[in-house]
């Protein structure tokens, strides 16, 4: 049985993203989700970290102290070769789900 | 974040905590900063950024546990998961803990024995300390003590050193004051000796120049032992005198116990002094000084050793030389101290432990990777439940660790015990029996047992576990069925194997051919017949027995007397025993051309009374022996050899010439008539090469120093008790040696190597027990796998025979396998363990017959252990094998 619980979701949501924007920290990730889904998805932002220092431990994300754009210190994270993988196999579980809840939604 | 940061972590919360907190504000500062961009009152965008946010306490609380916790906790998950699965498998644990434990402990056995015998001296700097030693390339000698001419001329001369200081092994006293007489070793020293080193007394002083003056008052350093056991630690003995050959000696200090380790056990030490006569260049000076040497600051050896060797070239060509082959050299006193066979033997013991422990890993891997066969469903569901493979690595990496160090906590126990019987191996003479006490479990021995088990844990476990792992497939097949067997883990298991064949006959030939060695060296003939012979030594007192005639009356009357005690066959008189390193004297014989006098031949001297041959079964060649018409006045005689015949004898007659020996270093020269050639005697224990040697007549030549020999009927250590009362009825002053059977003296100077040989013995069986148990483990695991391929060949009509030999084809393949690579690997041995043995002496042991013997051994051992499981196999019920699933 694929991951398919929210928590993998998240981790799927925050690796796309890290692939799309290549470098971002955690704020920026949360404002990329929001424009990206047009705030149909909100997460409290705070449940963001823990799922980033943990993916951090899977080494799929690595991070970086760095100045923003505004000359704020903030901890950018970037995709790893393992959290490009990670996202790969992540996209094809969620796709299984959202087959899977489709066929049952048809049925019902 | 790295591994090490994780780890780092755990310890540092705070640091990791302040970065978490950072990088929250800093999301928190953005979204306010955004908020107030887009219009909202500062207070409201904060507000608002802090709802979005949720509560910061909360999450840097989970934030943090993501970080610290993870690692800890599943290695404490994983860790109690271990012990859980090897209690589960008791078998299983109990084999691999107790193969583990033998394994580590005779690692961590012999590891206490070599710390215990290379450990540093308690002396101060001892690196920066250098003996001086005379080399010489005929005798293969290259720790000689040095002349006084030499000595004397070196310490004038050498500008590398700061200090010298020579002592002098060669005196013993007689004491008979407080107690029993008894005969004292002691040590002549140069004032300056115990500063060299770097030692103080633990009461009163040392020497202090001028001690050894003639015209001072005689002074005397007592060992703790003697302190203790003659004077009963008397606090106030320093300042008091006591009797030493009948002079007085003023007692100056008393040296602490842990001092005995810079030399040889003595029991006092008294200041050496140089006489005007061994001072001149021309005297003829025995060989007896070592010489201890502290190297200037900058200086290194090296340096200094040329230095000498200049110096003696110097020397050599200046003055006397006692032979051209002799020279000097300087060696680091820990060199000097333990031997460098002994640092030969330790390597060699280190090496053969650590390769049993190597076939020890190889049995425990293949058990490891059979255990692994079977829970590989287990292993697929984890893997199913989402455990990486990384994480499966590191649980089975932490099960091996718990294994290992459970092997190593036993291990411990195994070395308590190997220390206990390496103690009581070593008791056979006092050198031993010195260094037993130092062999200890140690701090340095219990970090040594535990770095082995680490890395015992990687050499055993790594390779099952990649190899476990990398099978472990994510996806579970149902009602997987075993018709062949895998074929990676039997391969791998095979490998090992192979390797633990290759292992087992590099050790077994390396241990046969030094066991063989050291045999052949304890059993060369020795020309004389050691069995039931009992010896005492003695050193007549020089106030009683001040000139030669009253030291021929006492020789001659003891002889008497143990010649009558009951039991006695025959008694003679010696002044040195065989095997015992008699004296080396120079001598002229004539008819040879004259030479000057440095330059004459040299002879191991011994001073027989007439039975002595009889005694000691040395047989006579040509002429006769002596007897009892040898005495005093009448024309001197004596015996050489058939090594001095060779050497010495240009046309191999010797019978009525004339021998001129040098005895005293100035005292006149004693000719005699050569009456009779004996055979050739071991001066020490493992001659090689014999040398001339010359035997005069005890009665001609009285010594004070001499040893009572006879030859027993019955068992001569009954014995020991009436020769002691023998001479105490002779002069109840005197001191005599514990009487000591001759056989006991060969003991003591075999002790080290009986050992040696015992322990490669017990290294060799253990070695040969395990790959027997792996081969056989193999094996049998092997047929139980194929089982039922086994039965079904026998459906297809497969006869028994067929089977029983297909299986031992399968053992048979592995030891062609361990051969292939053993045999070549054996090869260089017999050059590398001929260095042992002076192979330039020409000592061959017989290594073809080992090079054979041992390989055909291992074949025969390894093919035994094939033939249960063969037989087994060969007898599987068909019915049951295919109803087996």
């Amino acid at each position: 049985m694929p991951k398919n619980d929210l928590q993998g979701t998240l981790d799927l949501l925050v690796l796309k993203t890290l692939a799309q924007s290549g470098s971002l920290h955690g704020y920026g990730i949360v404002l990329h989700i929001q424009r990206a889904t047009d705030s149909l998805l909100s997460v409290e932002e705070g449940s963001l970290y823990p799922a980033l220092h943990r993916m951090e431990q899977n080494h799929w994300i690595a991070s970086q102290w760095a100045l923003t754009e505004t000359g704020r210190k903030a901890k950018y994270y970037k995709l790893t070769p393992a959290g490009r993988k990670q996202l790969t196999e992540a996209e094809k579980n969620f796709e299984d789900l959202v087959k899977g809840v489709r066929s049952v939604l048809r049925y019902a | 974040m790295s591994f090490y940061r994780r780890i780092a972590n755990l310890f540092s919360r705070s640091s990791v905590e302040r970065e978490i907190e950072a990088e929250l504000e800093a999301h928190i500062a953005m979204r306010t900063e955004d908020n107030i961009t887009a219009g909202m009152a500062p207070e409201a965008a904060k507000r608002d950024a802090l709802v979005r946010f949720g509560n910061p306490t909360v999450v840097k609380e989970s934030t943090a546990a993501a970080d610290t916790a993870l690692l800890l906790d599943s290695i404490r998950q994983d860790t109690r998961y271990g012990i859980h699965g090897l209690l589960k498998s008791p078998a299983f644990t109990a084999t691999a803990v107790l193969s583990l434990a033998l394994g580590i402990g005779i690692n961590a056995s012999v590891y206490s024995l070599a710390s215990g015998i290379l450990r540093p001296l308690a002396i101060r700097d001892p690196g920066s300390v250098g003996v001086v030693v005379g080399t010489n390339s005929t005798y293969d000698e290259d720790h000689s003590p040095i002349s006084a001419p030499e000595l004397l001329f070196l310490r004038d001369q050498a500008q590398s050193f700061s200090e010298m200081a020579a002592l002098d092994g060669s005196r013993s006293f007689n004491v008979s004051e407080n107690g029993e007489p008894e005969r004292l070793r002691s040590f002549q020293v140069s004032p300056n000796y115990f500063q060299l080193l770097g030692v103080t007394a633990q009461m009163g002083r040392t020497f202090l120049p001028g001690d050894d003056h003639p015209d001072q008052k005689q002074v005397v350093i007592l060992s703790q032992d003697l302190w203790q056991r003659r004077f009963g630690m008397d606090p106030g003995i320093i300042g008091k005198t006591m009797r030493l050959d009948g002079e007085r000696y003023t007692v100056v200090g008393v040296m602490p116990a842990s001092f005995k380790q810079t030399y040889y056990p003595a029991d006092l030490w008294i200041p050496l002094a140089f006489s005007d006569e061994q001072r001149t260049p021309q005297a003829l000076a025995p060989r007896q000084y070592v010489v201890f040497a502290r190297l200037k600051p900058g200086i290194a050896m090296t340096q200094a050793r040329a230095e000498v060797h200049s110096l003696d070239a110097r020397y050599s060509a200046s003055l006397l030389k006692h032979s051209t082959d002799w020279g000097a050299s300087v060696t680091p006193m820990e060199e000097y101290l333990v031997a460098r066979s002994a640092r030969t033997t330790m390597a060699l013991l280190m090496s053969v432990a650590g390769v049993v422990l190597l076939i020890v890993c190889g049995n425990v891997g293949g058990l490891l990777l059979a255990r692994g066969l079977s829970r590989e469903k287990e292993f697929a569901i984890r893997r199913a439940l989402g455990a990486s493979r990384w994480r499966l690595i590191r649980q089975l990496m932490l099960e091996n660790l718990t294994l290992a160090l459970l092997g190593g906590s036993f291990a411990v126990l195994v070395a308590l015990g190997g220390v206990r019987l390496l103690r009581a191996k070593l008791d056979f003479n006092e050198f031993g029996a010195y260094f037993a006490g130092k062999i200890i479990i140690d701090a340095r021995v219990l970090i040594f047992t535990l770095v082995v088990s680490i890395g015992t844990a990687l050499l055993f476990g790594l390779l099952p576990a990649l190899d476990i792992s990398r099978r472990s497939n994510p996806t579970l097949q149902e009602g997987q069925r075993t018709v062949t067997s895998g074929k990676r883990p039997s391969r791998l298991r095979s490998v090992l194997v192979a390797g633990q064949i290759a292992a087992a006959l590099v050790l077994l030939t390396c241990c046969s051919l030094v066991i063989k060695g050291l045999y052949d060296l304890d059993n060369l003939n020795q020309g004389f017949d050691p069995k039931q012979v009992i010896t005492a030594g003695l050193q007549l007192a020089p106030e009683t027995y001040d000139s030669a005639g009253k030291q021929r009356a006492f020789v001659t009357e003891a002889v008497r007397r143990v010649q009558q005690l009951p039991g006695v066959q025959l008694a003679a008189a010696t002044t040195d025993l065989p095997i015992s390193g008699a004296r080396v004297v120079p001598f002229s014989l004539e008819g040879q051309a004259i030479v000057k006098p440095e330059d004459r031949p040299w002879a191991r001297y011994y001073a027989i009374s007439p039975d002595y041959l009889h005694v000691m079964h040395i047989e006579l060649i040509g002429g006769r022996g002596f007897n009892a018409t040898d005495s005093a006045g009448k024309p001197a005689v004596a015996l050489v050899n058939q090594a001095f015949v060779k050497q010495i004898a240009s046309n191999g007659q010797v019978l009525g010439k004339t021998v001129t020996v040098s005895i005293a270093p100035s005292g006149a020269p004693t000719a005699a008539e050569i009456v009779g050639v004996v055979e050739n005697v071991s001066d020490y224990q493992g001659q090689l090469s014999f040398q001339p040697q010359i035997y005069v007549s005890l009665a001609q030549n009285p010594a004070a120093r001499f040893s009572l020999v006879a030859r027993t009927s019955v068992g001569e250590k009954s014995l020991i008790l009436p020769l002691r009362q023998t001479i105490r009825s002779l002069d109840k002053n005197q001191a005599i040696d514990n009487p000591r059977t001759m056989t006991q003296i060969i003991t003591t100077s075999l002790g080290g190597n009986k050992l040696v040989v015992f322990l490669l013995e017990i290294f060799a069986i253990l070695a040969l027990v395990l790959v027997a148990i792996g081969i056989y483990g193999v094996i049998a695991f092997t047929v139980n796998q194929r089982n039922r391929e086994i039965g079904v060949r026998m459906a297809l009509g497969a006869r028994r025979q067929r089977i029983f030999f297909m299986v031992l084809n399968s053992g048979t393949k592995l030891v062609v396998i361990g051969l292939l690579v053993g045999v070549p690997l054996c090869l260089p041995l017999p050059r590398l363990v001929g260095h042992m043995f002076q192979a330039a002496t020409g000592f061959q042991t017989h290594t073809i017959a080992v090079l054979i013997g041992v390989p055909l051994f291992v074949v025969i051992v390894a093919l035994a252990s094939t033939w249960v499981p063969a037989m087994r196999a060969s007898k599987i019920n068909m019915a049951e094998a295919l109803h087996y699933e």
